[in-house]
């Protein structure tokens, strides 16, 4: 070869190195001028979360079901006020016994795929759904379930193990979402993971990972077609970036508003902002196996010392509601008897004192971060609170994967942060999941056992008269509040941020469904 | 010039091999996939279900032997998280974003970087040096996160001009590809200008200036390409480091690249695609300085004689 060639080809080399770069940055500045947007009805909501795979009885977290209840439907729901229940795809229902409940379906419904909704479908969907096989995540809430008859093309008994008061708060779950049999029975699992096809008054159109998932509305829809046509639902993890997808208009809707960008949503002009009390509890649990924790008095202590409201009110803007125990007030089994513990520091203080501690007493207080808004925060005021009154917490910061895994080895002292949400809205899977002596959580997380308690806690979940069972359930929180097994915390708020273009108002179970949304200037 | 080759490729293979061994022990001794799927309503029998399902109640030699036969012909399992779908498939959706946000990120900070370094290094001490010196120091410290935040405030949130964040039109590219190329310019720019610097100081540049050559033939025809080993070598780092994806800048734009891919598998446990995303990433990383080192054969006739 010689020089001049040599020369030659490595200015070949390095043009041919610079096209290549070119070339592919170039498909991103074609075929640009999407710019202005048009006047279809089209929703578009930011989500923190990527969905991750659409299979309803495998659905993974509040975003999913967030999602997909506007394209699945179960026999019935839960009415906006949660005081009743409204027909979904069954019409009318009515108890054979007390392990019996019969549905009668809704006719002439048809899956998005063509594909007929009839009582092959719901025992098809309940017992895919209770096939430990399927992997749904929380199964043993549904095991009670035995099996559904078909009883004609039109009516289905729903037959459970033993006597269920709440049968019908357990069917408005998510996971027993009624499913079409032959897609489900026929397609690939990546399939089933990727294209759902319900019932609901949404259609899927398509949907890439980390990418927008579209859905346009189904104009046969039984409830008639809803108002929005298209809906692009966006996940945006970092949560400056949603906040600002909304001001800009790129999104419409975004749930899980920090507190502290309320302000600039509501004054934008274009924005605002709704808040409405949410459904999941935060609450500390305590160890009732080691000291200091294993003395009642401290444990009461703790919660008379903890000063939730202050914390409530100055860390999270008052976005939040004190709870008596671990219920919201408008669970099936509430009654308005339990109210929160006082801040009393003197009365803590004593307790401390009557418990052998009147210097005040140590411990590991466990942190996780992440998990609800500012819940590190909150963490940091309430160790402050509670060395005030002697209660001094050597806090520990853990991440969520290590903090499950050591609770579950029963591995956790002192005091640890922990989240419930109840999603039938019902008071025994609160309470009995939490606090019977054969739960994971009061056996091998804290070592907490009552005879007393577990004797309620088995009366009420078998209890089929309503009055009866809210007053066991009464009499389960009076146990609970004197027992104090956790310091117990609050009901967090649901803030929301919203374009002014849509009208919507947020549910109290976190359900957003589409097809309660209009354009500002649509009829209704 | 074969065996060169030859022996590259085989350090190549030996150094992904080294890459999927460190990966399988270190993802399996970090911790428990099956807790963090689970919302924390879960009991102890809904985990344990979880595990046997997911192979991962089988001793760790028996998984690796799987993985290693799986691995070599790019079958890493399926996805933890992702239920049902290969894991590979995860990574390879996501490449052609991460495609596009590195060639962007290029296109205008590779050009822009052999302009100013170029500049100041022919006008050392001007203000125009200063200017880019300045610029360089700025490019390099601002934390992208930050950089990215304003950018969207301004372009999105104050000016309406561009998407806050996403993917799919061309326009979506521009905001993160600015991103994420401020500090590759920043880099290039200053490790352009130290090397022409150098070069201009070289015997054959006075000489050539001595000939009477115009100081602009000067720069481009003798300077640039003496300099252009050196700086090949950066760029051949920088794209490998481009095509592992940028999880902040990802994260901060909401951009379906592998970066985010590779953080959110790791948050999740999800071992077969993270897994899947280090084997990929080390093929592109290994696979591009490849091609640099042969290149350098065409560029540098020396490296051919070693």
């Amino acid at each position: 070869m010689t020089a001049r060639s040599m020369r030659f080809s490595r200015r070949q080399a390095l043009k041919a190195a610079a096209v290549t770069a070119g070339a592919a940055a170039l498909p991103s500045f074609t075929g640009c001028g999407m710019f202005g947007k048009s006047e279809e009805s089209k929703v578009v909501m930011g989500y923190g979360l990527s969905l991750v795979q659409l299979d309803p009885h495998r659905n993974e977290n509040m975003v999913h079901e967030s999602v997909l209840r506007n394209m699945y439907e179960c026999l019935i729901t839960f009415s906006r006020d949660l005081k009743k229940f409204d027909p979904q795809l069954a019409t009318e229902w009515k108890r054979l016994d007390d392990k019996t409940t019969q549905f009668k379906l809704r006719p002439n419904v048809k899956f998005h795929n063509g594909e007929p909704f009839d009582a092959e479908a719901v025992k098809f969907s309940i017992h895919r759904m209770l096939d430990p096989k399927t992997g749904a995540p929380l199964l043993s809430t549904y095991t009670i379930i035995d099996h559904v008859d078909v009883i004609d093309s039109m009516t289905v008994n729903i037959v459970t193990k033993t006597p269920d008061p709440a049968i019908l708060p357990r069917l408005t779950g998510f996971h027993t979402i009624i499913v079409p049999p032959k897609y489900f029975s026929t397609a690939s699992k990546e399939d089933l993971a990727t294209k759902p096809i319900g019932t609901g008054p949404y259609k899927f159109v398509s949907w890439a990972k980390d990418q927008d998932l579209v859905m346009e509305a189904n104009k046969d829809y039984w409830g008639g077609a809803p108002k929005i046509q298209k809906v692009v639902v966006k996940g945006i993890p970092e949560t400056q970036t949603r906040v600002s997808a909304l001001l800009a208009g790129d999104v419409d809707i975004i749930p899980a508003v920090p507190p502290d960008d309320m302000d600039r949503i509501s004054k934008s002009g274009k924005t605002r902002i709704a808040s409405i009390p949410g459904n999941r509890i935060v609450f500390f649990a305590l160890d009732c196996r080691s000291k200091p924790f294993d003395n009642k008095l401290v444990r009461q202590a703790v919660n008379y010392g903890a000063n939730l409201d202050q914390i409530i009110k100055t860390v999270l803007g008052g976005n939040g509601t004190r709870v008596g125990t671990v219920l919201n007030p408008w669970y099936a089994g509430y009654e308005a008897v339990v109210q929160p513990m006082p801040y009393d520091p003197e009365k803590a203080k004593a307790l401390l004192k009557q418990a052998g501690y009147p210097n005040g007493v140590e411990f590991t207080f466990y942190g996780t971060q992440g998990r609800v808004s500012k819940d590190k925060e909150v963490i940091e005021a309430l160790v402050g609170e509670l060395a005030k009154v002697g209660l001094k917490g050597n806090l520990k910061w853990l991440d969520w994967g290590t903090a499950f895994s050591q609770a579950s080895a029963g591995k956790l002292d002192g005091i640890w942060f922990r989240s419930w949400g109840n999603f039938m809205h019902d008071a025994d899977l609160s309470l009995f999941t939490n606090f019977h002596s054969t739960s994971m959580y009061a056996k091998v997380w804290q070592g907490y056992t009552n005879p007393k308690l577990d004797q309620l806690l088995e009366a009420s979940r078998v209890e089929m008269d309503p009055a009866k069972r809210a007053a066991l359930c009464t009499e389960i929180q009076k146990i609970l509040q004197d027992d104090c097994p956790y310091l117990w915390g609050y009901a967090i708020q649901d803030i929301y941020g919203i374009n002014n273009r849509i009208k919507w108002e947020p549910r109290t179970d976190e359900k957003i469904l589409y097809s309660e949304m209009t354009l500002a200037d649509q009829k209704a | 010039m074969l065996t060169y080759i030859l022996s590259r490729l085989l350090q190549s293979v030996l150094v992904i091999l080294g890459v999927l061994l460190l990966v399988f022990f270190i993802v399996n001794l970090t911790g428990d996939p099956v807790r963090i799927m689970l919302p924390p309503e879960a009991n102890q029998e809904d985990v344990e279900r979880l595990r046997v399902q997911m192979g991962l109640d089988r001793p760790l030699p028996e998984q690796f032997v799987r993985f290693l036969g799986g691995a070599m012909h790019g079958d890493f399992g399926e996805s933890l998280r992702y239920r049902g779908q290969p894991a590979l498939r995860q990574v390879t959706q996501r490449f052609p974003a991460t495609l596009q946000l590195a060639g962007a990120t290029l296109f205008w900070s590779l050009p822009a970087a052999l302009l100013l370094g170029t500049i100041a290094a022919v006008r050392r001490n001007s203000a125009l040096d200063n200017l880019a010196i300045v610029s360089a120091l700025l490019g390099q410290s601002l934390p992208s996160f930050w950089l990215g935040l304003m950018l969207i405030l301004t372009f999105a949130v104050q000016l309406g001009l561009l998407p806050s964040s996403g993917y799919g039109e061309p326009r979506h590219v521009i905001l993160p590809a600015f991103t994420l190329g401020a500090f590759f310019m920043a880099r290039n720019t200053r490790l352009i200008r130290s090397g022409m610097i150098e070069v201009l100081e070289q015997d054959y540049i006075r000489t050539a200036r001595a000939k009477g050559v115009r100081e602009r033939l000067v720069v481009v025809r003798h300077a640039i390409k003496n300099m252009a080993i050196p700086v090949v070598t950066i760029i051949g780092l920088d794209i490998g480091q481009l095509l592992g994806g940028a999880v902040v800048t990802e994260t901060v734009f909401a951009w379906p690249g592998i970066g985010r891919l590779a953080i959110d598998s790791i948050l999740n446990r999800d071992f077969p695609v993270l897994e899947a995303d280090v084997f990929f990433i080390a093929l592109a990383f290994v696979g591009i300085n490849l091609l640099i080192d042969v290149g350098y054969t065409w560029l540098d006739p020396r490296v051919r004689v070693r």
